[in-house]
């Protein structure tokens, strides 16, 4: 902290401290000439010349150069720089919003502890009149007292600028302070401001930004894990591929990196990489242990230690069955591109049966989770009940049409269970035409939304079945001509597909193409309501505790009644009333959570791996000054002026306004050398 | 009528402030002012003549003297007259007066030529009542004016008085002895000065004026500033006789001036004392009339001894 002078020239007013000199030294030898009758008493005094260059009244003295030297200082208009900028001589009142960054990146290094230090400098130096309010804030804000900021501890979620400037922008908005302030204690990590975010604080706010950032970072991290299981010899095997990214510009050399599965490591490598640069580690496959496994991927440790580890889940793949009934006069190979792109993949993957329509029993529909009815009408009877009984319990139902399902063949029973009316055939004797609209909300089409995802126009079509939808909201996907492609029906908690053409080459060479693989697992996905289990879930995300969850270790876990507790990784836990419904575990921190019965059940614990938010571990810094720009209001000079933070010094002299306290006791300076020379007079006459 | 100062005194006399004195600009009436209220009955005048001419009668006041109570007139009337004779105008009254630069001082609101001047102007006048011949002299280091002492002089002297200023420097000791010259038949005089002047070497010069039989009264006039020394800041004082200048401070030096100008009056009395030299000393902060009246008051209980 140093002292500062807005009108330094004003010092020059010290120069009257010669005044009192003169006054009780050198104006005594040039005083007026007091006539008097006769000398002749006088100069017979011996008088000692001396007695004139002695001060006679010290502390008048004294009193007289310090109320100058009050006065010069006044005029000079002092204030205080302090490093930490502002001040607490402030007397208007101001709001003040202290937004504190407490993402994980704040855990690099010293950051936190010096944003601490930063916002506790903060609050001491408000005036009287300030009113401050604390936020923290890191992929949400929230307002915490002045008091917490010490307790307070660095999260490991993401940073979000744009929830923290809202917040503080309501809180200013409402306020009736005359002055309004944002304090931006943070990194200013580019990845924590989208720039698409439309916030802006109220007009005439002053944003003051305190970077945090080092000029220079060292940091590894392991944003990627990568898990492929694959079944060989009839046993699972993984193999665990990760991506090593170094952040910092020196070349980290000699790296070692370990694959580590409950609890052992396996297997490590050594690596280099380049500064600001990344590099692959695939280790070699390993066999997948029976049951639920927990893995991590570590590599060394630095200034931000939790992004050199990345956890991860195992568990033995989901399969889906698919049963395809044809009828049993089907053309030859009628439902082998069905079967062989089902075949195809392992997330997830497929058990297909193929079966003549009249070799169908009823319990062949047990643990299906698809059926197939290529180019075969609906039965009726206790079949056709039995199927509809299928779909009503989630189960999936893809009908093909073809020649052998016309409009006759649907029996009463279960013709509700089709979107529309199946119709005759249509032969597009002019040339074939092509699936021209899909409907990319559904999660059929969605992954093909994107371009080149998928080219559907390649398909040609000469031949489709009339199908007149009773909604027209129910079609996904229309030909060229107008006419429906693909439509589906919700019936109870199952859903039926009706695809309009045949899945073989026989009326279209759509599986010929590229797009018939995706778009076959992509209907079956859908039909079967598969959700992949993921081996991780980033920090911020919640989960979701439902029957319906792809995770049969939480499945089983809901169905076993009773509550649930949500163990987070430092041992705090969730309480989860498993009779309530759809129940969610906010997921804050990295590591595993441990979902288990309250009561200590029989039912295995169910794991969930929570990863750091890659981009937290990117610690790059956005440009502060066109960071500052998007967030205070366009034309707002007063802003604009202090977006750098720096208060202009007439600002910063015109809040502390210490000229006013120097003044005063100037003031108080000369009444008491006004009250001291008149004692001092009438003492001595 | 001057919003006088009053103060008790024995006599029940009102004192005038020399100040409102000041203000009046015909000294006749200042002297006559200043006398009026207390002179009747308190003098027997020494200067009394051997006229017996009568004059008058009046009332017998306390203090006259006995033996001059007409006791005819008291039997018929059965009340003290006193029988009043013309004055004996063999005598003459001069007041030898002081105007050099230094009597040109005054910080009591009064200068001491100013205090001076009525001191003269009413002791001529006094004089004057009791039928003296009075005449004036003023001088600094020459002498300036010269009224020979006459009985229709009063107004002569009172103007001459009025017109006195301050414009030399001042030799006491010189002037006295060319004034000396001057008194050829006995006289009565009074010598009003500040006497600035070495006690020893200013007696040769008043003793020059008590030869020939001249009864000498000296008044010593000084301010308050010059008794006191109550200057507080330090100054430049100059001298007012001969424009010298010296830087005092006052605080230094004041106890030494004090003891040294009253050591200087002590021997001026002591001196004038031992040669039967009548000595008043004047404050020009004192009223006027108390001076005198004290001043009076001793001289006659003097007399008295004498």
């Amino acid at each position: 902290m140093s002292l500062l002078l807005l009108a330094p020239l004003f010092l020059l007013g010290l120069g009257t401290l010669v005044v009192p000199v003169i006054v009780h030294l050198i104006h005594r030898h040039k005083r007026e000439s007091v006539p008097f009758p006769s000398l002749m008493f006088i100069q017979r005094i011996p008088y000692k010349d001396v007695r004139r260059q002695q001060l006679r009244h010290k502390l008048l003295f004294a009193i007289r150069c310090l109320a100058l030297i009050l006065l010069a200082l006044a005029f000079a208009r002092p204030f205080l720089e302090n490093a930490t900028e502002a001040t607490a001589a402030d007397i208007a009142g101001r709001e003040v919003v202290i937004l504190l960054d407490r993402s994980h990146s704040m855990r690099f290094g010293d950051r936190w502890q010096r944003g601490v230090e930063q916002a506790r400098a903060r609050l001491d130096l408000l005036g009287p009149f300030d009113r401050a309010t604390v936020v923290l804030f890191a992929e949400t804000a929230e307002v915490t007292g002045e008091n917490a900021i010490e307790r307070a501890e660095p999260t490991a979620g993401g940073t979000r600028y744009g929830s923290a400037l809202q917040l503080a922008g309501r809180i200013l908005s409402e306020s009736e302070q005359p002055e309004r302030e944002v304090v931006l204690i943070t990194d200013f990590q580019r990845s924590g401001w989208d720039r698409v975010s439309d916030v802006r604080l109220p007009g005439g706010t002053i944003v003051t930004a305190v970077d945090l950032s080092e000029d220079e970072t060292h940091n590894i991290s392991l944003p990627f894990v990568s898990l492929r299981q694959e079944v060989l010899s009839g046993r699972e095997w993984v193999s665990v591929t990760t991506r090593v990214v170094n952040g910092g510009e020196r070349q980290v050399v000699g790296l070692r990196v370990a694959l580590v599965l409950n609890g052992q490591e396996l297997q490590s490598h050594t690596v280099t990489v380049d500064p600001l640069g990344s590099t692959a580690v695939t280790f070699s496959p390993v066999l997948l242990p029976e049951g639920v496994s927990r893995g991590a991927v570590t590599a060394g440790t630095d200034a931000l230690a939790q992004d050199n580890t990345a956890v991860f889940v195992l568990s033995p793949s989901n399969s889906l069955s698919a049963l395809i009934l044809e009828s049993s006069d089907a053309r030859e190979n009628q439902s082998l591109f069905l079967s062989r792109a089902l075949e195809i993949g392992d997330r997830p993957s497929f058990r297909v049966d193929v079966r003549p329509l009249r070799e169908f029993r009823l319990s062949d529909l047990d643990g299906r989770s698809v059926l197939v009815l290529n180019d075969a009408p609906l039965p009726g009877g206790r079949a056709g009940q039995r199927i509809r009984e299928f779909v009503e319990n989630g189960g999936g139902l893809l009908v093909v049409l073809g020649e052998r399902n016309g409009p006759q063949t649907w029996p009463a029973n279960v013709v509700d269970l089709l979107p529309g009316v199946v119709g005759a055939r249509v032969d597009l004797d002019r040339g074939p035409i092509t699936m021209s609209t899909m409907e990319y909300g559904n999660p059929v089409f969605d992954v093909f939304s994107a371009p080149r995802s998928g080219d559907f126009s390649a398909a040609k079509f000469f031949r489709y079945r009339d199908l007149t939808v009773d909604d027209p909201q129910s079609v996904l996907a229309r030909y060229s001509d107008g006419q429906v492609a693909l439509a589906e029906k919700r019936f109870g908690d199952g859903i039926v597909l009706v695809w309009t053409s045949t899945a073989d080459t026989y009326w279209n060479d759509l599986a010929l193409q590229p797009v018939f693989l995706p778009f076959v697992h992509r209907m079956m996905r859908y039909l079967a309501g598969y959700e992949e289990v993921r081996p991780f879930f980033i920090v911020g995300e919640t989960l979701k505790l439902t029957r319906e969850s792809p995770d049969k270790s939480i499945q089983a876990l809901m169905d076993g009644g009773g509550d649930l507790v949500g163990q987070a990784p430092s041992g705090n836990r969730t309480i989860v009333q498993a009779g309530a419904g759809e129940q969610v575990v906010e997921l804050t921190e990295q590591g595993f959570y441990e979902i288990r019965q309250v009561d200590g059940g029989k039912i295995p614990p169910a794991f969930v791996a929570v990863n750091i938010d890659p981009s937290e571990s990117d610690l790059a810094k956005l440009d502060i000054e066109e960071f500052l720009g998007a967030v205070t209001p366009m034309g707002d000079e007063g802003s604009v002026g202090a977006r750098a933070r720096k208060l202009t010094v007439e600002e910063r002299e015109h809040r502390q306004q210490l000229w006013w306290y120097l003044l005063i006791a100037a003031m108080l300076m000369l009444v008491a050398e006004t009250a001291i020379s008149n004692r001092l007079s009438r003492v001595a006459r | 009528m001057f919003g006088t100062r009053a103060r008790s005194h024995a006599t029940g006399a009102r004192f005038i402030d020399p100040n409102i004195l000041a203000r009046m600009d015909n000294l006749e009436l200042v002297a006559r002012t200043v006398v009026d209220g207390f002179i009747s009955g308190l003098h027997r005048s020494p200067y009394l003549g051997l006229s017996i001419d009568f004059a008058e009668h009046r009332p017998y006041m306390p203090g006259d003297d006995i033996r001059r109570i007409d006791w005819r007139v008291f039997g018929r009337t059965d009340r003290f007259y006193v029988k009043e004779f013309e004055a004996d105008t063999n005598a003459n009254f001069s007041v030898v007066l002081d105007i050099s630069r230094s009597m040109d001082f005054g910080e009591a609101g009064i200068r001491k030529l100013d205090y001076a001047k009525f001191l003269a102007a009413s002791l001529t006048y006094l004089s004057s009542r009791q039928r003296d011949r009075v005449g004036l002299v003023t001088f600094d280091s020459e002498i300036v004016d010269i009224v020979p002492p006459s009985a229709k002089h009063l107004e002569v002297v009172l103007h001459t008085l009025e017109r006195a200023r301050s414009t030399r420097g001042g030799s006491l000791c010189e002037a006295l002895r060319k004034i000396a010259e001057v008194f050829r038949r006995r006289s009565v005089i009074v010598l009003i000065s500040d006497f600035y002047e070495e006690p020893s070497a200013m007696m040769s010069a008043v003793n020059a004026l008590k030869q020939k039989g001249n009864d000498l009264i000296v008044f010593h006039v000084l301010d308050p500033a010059e008794i006191n020394f109550t200057y507080d800041q330090p100054v430049n004082f100059e001298d007012l006789e001969t424009g010298e200048q010296l830087a005092v401070v006052p605080d230094a030096l004041r106890e030494q001036y004090q003891t040294m100008l009253r050591e200087h009056r002590e021997m001026i009395g002591r001196l004038m004392g031992d040669n039967r030299v009548d000595y008043g000393f004047f404050d020009t902060s004192m009223p006027l009339d108390l001076a005198l009246f004290k001043y009076l008051s001793n001289r006659q209980r003097m007399s008295r001894v004498r």
